[in-house]
């Protein structure tokens, strides 16, 4: 099964050059993804099988999260008269955006177990995943909604906040990355590093506060 | 000390060892999620008990052993989110069914996010300076 991740990984290599073109638009996780599919699909070959093959790399998602530890730490540091403010609105974002997502899809008659996939899906995949693993929900599509709401934002981010005239990069970033976790981080990275910097303390911030607005509305049996 | 520290456990090690640190903290909150059963992933446990690690006087010694190989990580994780997104071959069906709700869901649970957080946090840091 070692093709599989081969495969992954010579995808993934040519994906990340291919990002250089792109502005944005090209984003690696998409391209590798369609290429991927495809070649599953064309191949006949069993998901079932390009998912043992992959292991070695599904493995590390928990771990990534554990390591974004120091990205907040670092980022609490070096923003340090600005946390409390960026922590406030990542806590109020991450819960109107979260409430947002399951009223939208509940009021169009999305199922329940379909609105536990979708809640957690602004955390970045490797969070949502593990958190529609613990509800008991599909974790591979809770992965896709955010991989896809990530594609979106690290997109449409960038001009929105043009539009919007926020200018300062320090509260764009960290929007970027609370809202569209590691695929926003990686665009808001090539937009500058200031912006870069606090997109990843959004990201990070994310991953603990999503869980833990899932937790909250379990508590209340919302969920 | 720190000098025999260095010379003891060169940059490879260092990097592996900073490697088995990261896995075995998200070993050690997976084992506390399926124990207590909370509804918090074990890898985010793991990342809050190292964050808490962090703000104690362990923190030189878990930058200079940890974080090179949590930088890392950190850097290619894009890319271990493919994996988990080609698993999306086997759920079209579910997906199609629900085209819509996923949709409006998606476009709309994003553009609030993103634009309360935004708007919030550009506001606040304009009252505070």
């Amino acid at each position: 099964m070692i093709w599989a991740l081969a495969l992954t990984l010579l995808v993934w290599g040519a994906a990340s050059w291919l990002a250089r073109f792109g502005r944005g638009v090209l984003n690696p996780v998409l391209v590798s993804t369609i290429v991927i599919g495809a070649v599953l699909l064309i191949g006949r070959i069993p998901l079932e099988d390009y998912r043992e093959g992959t292991v070695p790399i599904t493995a590390l998602l928990g771990p990534a999260v554990v390591a974004l530890a120091f990205a907040i730490h670092r980022g609490a540091r070096r923003l340090g008269r600005l946390l409390p403010v960026l922590v406030i609105a990542g806590v109020v974002a991450t819960i109107v955006g979260a409430a947002t997502t399951v009223a939208v899809a509940w009021a169009l008659g999305a199922s329940d177990d379909l609105l536990r996939i979708l809640a957690p899906k602004h955390a970045t995949s490797a969070v949502s995943a593990a958190v529609a693993g613990v509800l008991g929900v599909d974790a591979s599509l809770a992965a896709v909604f955010s991989i896809l709401t990530g594609i979106l934002g690290a997109i449409a981010g960038p001009p929105l906040l043009r539009l919007i005239r926020v200018k300062d990069p320090v509260a764009g970033g960290f929007a970027v990355g609370l809202s569209a976790h590691a695929i926003g981080t990686a665009r808001a990275m090539e937009e500058n590093p200031t912006m870069g910097e606090s997109s990843a303390l959004g990201l990070a911030l994310a991953s603990l506060l999503v869980p833990l607005t899932i937790l909250g509305a379990s508590l209340l049996r919302w969920l | 000390m720190v000098n025999r520290e260095r010379a003891a456990l060169g940059k490879v090690p260092r990097w592996l060892f900073g490697m088995g640190m990261v896995v075995a903290f998200a070993a050690a909150g997976d084992a506390v999620q399926v124990l207590t059963g909370l509804p918090i992933p074990g890898s985010t446990l793991g990342m809050i008990a190292l964050l808490v690690l962090l703000l104690t006087p362990l923190r030189g010694w878990l930058t200079r052993m940890v974080a090179p190989a949590a930088d890392s990580l950190i850097a290619v994780l894009p890319l271990l989110l493919v994996p988990l997104a080609v698993g999306v071959v086997g759920s079209f069906g579910e997906i199609a069914e629900n085209a819509l709700a996923i949709i409006a869901a998606l476009v709309i649970g994003w553009l609030v996010t993103f634009l309360t957080a935004a708007v919030l946090a550009d506001w606040l840091m304009r009252r505070s300076s």
